[in-house]
């Protein structure tokens, strides 16, 4: 009991990051309409741009952490912009655009190994003695992660259901064409979603970090197949799934965990390929939403 | 020299991959990233069939193991590969197409690399497998010998898939998987069956894949999950992209850059060479920055795919085309109706195509609702009636496009209500679409010549048996030269159709259709986007063919002056049914039909 | 001002329509389409202020694709657009609807991953201020809506999606909205409570552009029509006397020509309600 406890705390750590993490990536493919495999390579860069803005230049912490989130989202954009819209426009296919971010995460992930090294580094945001929360033991570090997570989710629902440029972000997503009617300029929102999911992106790296002891290169990488599977199970382009079903893989993944700790991310892997074979507009939508990728 | 053999090796062993993501990817358009799977398959296979059994003293741990003498263990591999790929074929490939695709089969890998190299006792865990012997190695002298023995063992067996590759891409069945590549719908319409062609692709792709792996495997004797990671994926697909796609030598040009070029480049960077972690990152750095450029710039790749090409045959003036010209034994016998459309009255009144108690609806909105209809053999028939009456609904369930929820529908004698489209394409009916459905990266004269049935569309006589169908092959040329010759259309013969003008793409849907020498055609909206003169043209051409070869049209058309050009019998269509029948002359006068026009 | 509107139910809505300047709206010889042969070619079309003008025509004559251009969804290939003062043609979709048109689209007309409120919020994407108050004068006129607020578009029925559509574009403060067939797929009720709720929004000075199937229903409320045929204005006139030959426009719909073009022009619009003056 105790274990499985303790296993519940990291599950909701995991699914803090997880839900970062996926909502970002769900809005590139539901309002972009691209899957963006080059995530989590920017993930781990925004973890090293915080570790060389607060470690190497002194900078204070969290204006470290506030410049390599903007950096982050203003890459995102950079690359919508100068790489991916004009291949759209030189008619590259689909599955070439998927390759060629891909490709761009693999340049990112070994990028950073040449430039920065294989070393493992270390970002601590607060204490890292566990805590006992009537059976969940989580270190101060990991509650700020979680809490961080609650803020964002928060800031995005109030963002795309209070805030003009939300609903038209929602609206681009389902209807880009209608949305011009109503004198949305669609290029311009597009860029905008492009920036909060790499906004989104960079918090997501720095969370990672600083739920984990050592971090290199490598690290964000292992959380592709979660947030692909999040992504998918909570509904291509739906913030609101891509949340619900982090929690739920968090969780579950942990739990395997404990049976045998390669196969937590065979949940993940598992739930994502029912749900393609058998459910793909995702577990939360009903079947007539179809694979639309609607915000 | 030892190092020129190990580049060669290296290559030849990448080839054999990159020649089949080439086949799948390629030629027939397919994204399925499972083939690195193949890969690691192949090269376990080849290691548990001939390092024997796992010793309990060992490092390593896995589930099976025996010695079985060259070449079984590498026989196996490949077998193993195609059966992996069957069963990867059979669960995905008839629910999923295009980027799902893609994300599917990329979760498989991460599932099964994720198995593999988590489960220690399968298949050596993350440790793998090593003491992997090597072929032939009684027969070298020194390792500069073995290094060259092994080269020439490795490049026979690249030479052989290239081969093998070669007569694929030319034979009848490749030229159905790029029509398929094109327009999926269309070449259904043509009778080709998709699933079939993908199987036969994927197994293919499989075995190579398989074979590729279990090379490697025998090259460096050990095999851990490494090398087919995901990661793994992506030099594999950009060297095709890299050096073209959809044909072979582009693919050994694309290995070339990127396995060897890319890969040995780096060694002449002072800077870099000197540190192998850093080698190592620039590699893939530099791996992904060729590819952006080359989709940038170049997206064809170094060696684009080559226009089809056949030689002129030797026959002068225009052929004269007979329509029975097509070998009775190559083709399922139709009954069809008589050449030059004076028919017997008994034929006359016989209805070639029918149907009665059609529905169709979609999310509660009748699109058809109870719709009968009989088309009489040999006749121009036209199709009318407002927007929304569901005239496109009837057509795609009578071609098979579309399974109606209730009724009948006979074609020719046969009950097709559940047939696919391409079993009534097969029968003898052919379809055109709202949209030109050419075949837009095939050339015109391609887009006939994979559009007939043809003896060598099956593998292994497409493969192995090129003299069987070649006399086909000529005669089909010389038929498709004859009716290109007819439309007009025989100086675009080496053109890409999809440089076509609207009204030349409809042409030739026209002619590609009667290649297949039809009983009947479905044409849906054929003069749409059509230039007036055309038109014209397009008329002429139906009148010739259903008075000279009696071939039975039925047309959906808004265009009522055409309507009236070319059908003596007229089907209104209101409101998801068949409303009313006669002559446009009757129809115009007819109070229903004006009412629905106008509300 | 003409007195105070009603809605089609009685009521009266609570603020006056407020909206933008009263401009005529003037096409002249567009084309558009897509390849070699154009579908609309060279179309025009004249919209007085607070007029009801009606576009009909056969299957495949470019109607959808007509509107569309005007609208800047699809680009021109030649041909103007002119709104009071301002050239259009050429200009993007939403920098069309910055000028002053709106769009209720056939299909695909409303965000059904919204709801009702927030189609409407949307609708106003470019009047924040007033959209308070713009809402309550919609409420009024189209009471359906008010009841289904908070309800996602994608579950309200194919009428009620038409009448969000429309609401939605008056949102925006049009001057003249162009309607693409939007009886299609109605039931007959709701078609007649649609062209009600029209012939309301035209009371309102607002100018009204509706392509139609339905030639009947549109005739009786429309002030002028014309007769699209191969892309092109093929007859124009009053609504009332294209009404009064429908044998005519039968045998026009069914390829059999026209007796004698009639060209009347726009001038004299007596079956226009509003006394608002023309802009110049």
């Amino acid at each position: 009991m105790e274990l499985f406890l303790e296993s519940t705390g990291f599950g909701l750590v995991v699914a803090s990051i997880l839900a970062i993490s996926s909502v970002g990536f769900t809005l590139q493919w539901g309002v972009g309409k691209f899957i963006n495999l080059a995530y989590v390579g920017f993930m781990g860069l925004a973890a090293y741009l915080d570790h060389t803005f607060s470690q190497t230049l002194g900078l204070e912490f969290w204006i470290g952490a506030a410049l390599s989130i903007l950096a982050t989202g203003v890459l995102m954009v950079l690359m919508n912009q100068f790489l991916i819209q004009p291949l759209v426009r030189r008619g590259v296919r689909f599955f070439d655009l998927l390759v060629v971010g891909f490709g761009i995460g693999l340049i990112v992930q070994y990028a950073i190994q040449a430039i920065w090294g294989t070393d493992f580094f270390s970002i601590s945001v607060a204490g890292t003695t566990p805590l006992n929360l009537g059976g969940l033991k989580l270190t101060p570090s990991q509650l700020v992660v979680i809490a961080i997570a609650v803020a964002v989710m928060l800031l995005l629902h109030l963002l795309l259901s209070r805030t003009d440029l939300g609903r038209a972000i929602r609206a681009v997503s389902v209807n880009p064409t209608l949305a011009q009617s109503c004198g949305v300029r669609v290029s311009y929102v597009l860029n905008v979603s492009w920036f909060i999911s790499g906004i989104m992106c960079g918090i997501a790296g720095l969370v990672l970090a600083f739920n984990t002891a050592v971090f290199n290169s490598g690290t964000a990488i292992v959380y592709f197949p979660y947030i692909l599977a999040a992504a998918m199970v909570g509904g291509i382009g739906s913030a609101y799934g891509a949340m619900a079903a982090a929690a739920l893989l968090g969780l579950l993944s942990e739990w395997v965990a404990l049976a045998s700790p390669y196969f937590g991310v065979m949940v993940a892997l598992i739930a994502a390929g029912l749900v393609a074979l058998w459910r793909p507009q995702g577990l939360f939508r009903s079947p007539m939403a179809g694979l639309g990728g609607s915000v | 020299m030892s190092y020129a053999l190990t580049l060669c090796s290296y290559f030849f062993i990448n080839l054999i991959l990159i020649l089949g993501v080439n086949l799948q990817l390629g030629l027939l358009g397919l994204p399925n990233l499972a083939f690195i799977i193949f890969l690691g398959a192949g090269a376990y296979t080849v290691a548990l069939f001939s390092i024997g059994p796992a010793q309990a003293d060992s490092l390593q741990h896995y589930f099976f193991g025996t010695t079985l003498p060259f070449p079984i263990p590498l026989i196996l591999a490949v077998l193993v590969g195609m059966l992996l790929a069957a069963l990867v074929g059979a669960l995905l490939l008839k629910r999923m197409r295009g980027h799902y695709l893609a994300i599917i089969t990329l979760i498989l890998v991460l599932s099964t690399w994720t198995v593999v190299n988590g489960i220690p006792g399968f298949l050596g865990g993350a440790n793998g497998v090593y003491g992997i012997p090597q072929p032939f190695h009684s027969l070298a002298s020194s390792p500069n010998a073995y290094g060259l023995i092994f080269v020439v063992y490795i490049a026979v067996l690249a030479c052989l898939c290239f081969a093998f590759n070669e007569r694929l891409f030319r034979s009848p069945l490749g030229r159905t998987a790029r029509a398929i590549r094109e327009n999926e719908n269309a070449a259904m319409a043509l009778g080709k069956d998709p699933y079939r062609i993908r199987m036969i692709v994927v197994i293919c792709g499989g075995a190579m894949a398989a074979l590729s792996g279990a090379l490697l495997a025998e090259y460096i004797t050990l095999w851990t999950p490494a090398p087919w990671s995901l990661d793994e994926i992506f030099p594999a697909v950009g060297a095709m992209i890299i050096g073209g796609r959809g044909n072979n030598w582009g693919a050994a040009a694309g290995t070339l850059v990127v396995d060897i070029g890319i890969g040995q480049g780096i060694s002449f960077l002072p800077a870099v060479s000197s540190d192998p972690g850093l080698s190592f990152a620039v590699q893939w750095i530099l791996e992904g920055l060729v590819l952006v450029a080359f989709l940038w710039f170049r997206p064809a790749g170094i060696i684009p795919e080559r226009k089809a090409r056949w030689p002129v045959p030797v026959l002068s003036g225009p052929a004269t085309i007979s329509p029975g010209l097509v070998r009775p034994e190559d083709r399922d016998t139709v009954v069809r109706p008589g050449i030059s459309g004076q028919l017997t009255t008994d034929v006359a009144r016989d209805a070639i195509l029918s149907c009665e108690g059609v529905s169709v609806s979609f999310g509660g909105i009748h699109a058809v609702d109870n719709a009968s209809l009989s088309v009489q053999r040999g006749s121009i028939t036209g199709l009318i009636g407002p927007n929304g009456a569901g005239k496109s609904t009837l057509v795609n369930v009578l071609s098979g496009h579309l399974r109606s929820q209730t009724g009948r529908v006979m074609f020719d004698t046969a009950d097709t209500t559940t047939l696919p489209s391409y079993r009534v394409a097969q029968r003898g009916m052919v379809r055109t679409f709202q949209l030109s459905s050419e075949f837009p990266r095939l050339t015109v004269l391609e887009n006939m010549m994979v559009s007939a049935d043809h003896v060598g569309a099956s593998l292994w006589t497409g493969v192995f048996r090129r003299r069987r169908w070649k006399d086909r092959e000529y005669e089909l040329l010389v038929r498709a030269r004859g009716l290109l010759d007819e439309f007009g259309l025989l100086a675009l013969a080496d053109e890409y159709a999809g440089n076509l003008s609207g009204g030349q793409k409809r042409l030739l849907e026209l002619a590609r259709a009667l290649m297949r020498d039809p009983a009947m055609l479905l044409l849906d909206e054929p003069m749409a986007g059509v230039a007036p003169s055309m038109v014209d043209r397009l008329v002429d051409q139906i009148l010739d063919i259903n008075r000279r070869k009696g071939v039975t049209f039925l047309i959906v058309e808004h265009d009522l002056e055409v309507i009236d050009r070319l059908c003596p019998t007229v089907l209104v269509m209101i409101q998801g049914r068949v409303m009313a029948e006669g002559n446009l002359q009757q129809l115009r006068e007819d109070e229903r039909v004006i009412e629905a026009y106008l509300s | 001002m003409s007195s105070k509107p009603t809605s089609p139910d009685g009521s009266r809505p609570a603020a006056a329509a407020g909206h933008g300047q009263a401009a005529r709206l003037a096409v002249d010889g567009l084309v558009a389409g897509y390849g070699a042969a154009p579908v609309v070619q060279g179309m025009s079309l004249v919209a007085d202020p607070g007029t009801l003008v009606a576009v009909i025509g056969p299957n495949g004559s470019g109607k959808s694709t007509f509107i569309k251009s005007v609208m800047g969804i699809v680009k021109p290939a030649g041909g103007t657009v002119q709104l009071g003062d301002a050239m259009l043609q050429g200009r993007r979709c939403d920098q069309i609807v910055r000028a002053g048109l709106g769009y209720v689209p056939q299909v695909a007309d409303v965000f059904v991953n919204l709801t009702v409120s927030e189609n409407l919020d949307l609708g106003g994407y470019l009047h924040r201020d007033a959209r308070e108050e713009r809402q309550q004068y919609i409420m009024a006129l189209f009471p359906l809506l008010r009841d289904r607020f908070k309800q996602r578009a994608g579950t309200l029925s194919g009428g009620e999606r038409r009448l969000l559509a429309l609401a939605r574009a008056l949102m925006g403060f049009p001057t003249v909205i162009l309607l693409d067939e939007p009886s299609a797929g109605l039931a007959p009720a709701m078609v007649k409570a649609l062209l009600a709720h029209l012939q309301v929004l035209r009371d309102e000075a607002i100018t009204l552009v509706v392509v139609e199937q339905n030639v009947r229903s549109v005739l009786s409320i429309a002030d002028r029509a014309y007769v699209m045929v191969q892309g092109r204005s093929v007859l124009e006139g009053p609504a009332a006397e294209l009404a009064g030959d429908l044998p005519e426009l039968g045998r026009i719909f069914m390829g059999h020509g026209t007796t004698g073009l009639r060209r009347q022009p726009p001038e004299s619009t007596g079956t226009s309600t509003t006394d608002e003056a023309r802009t110049i």
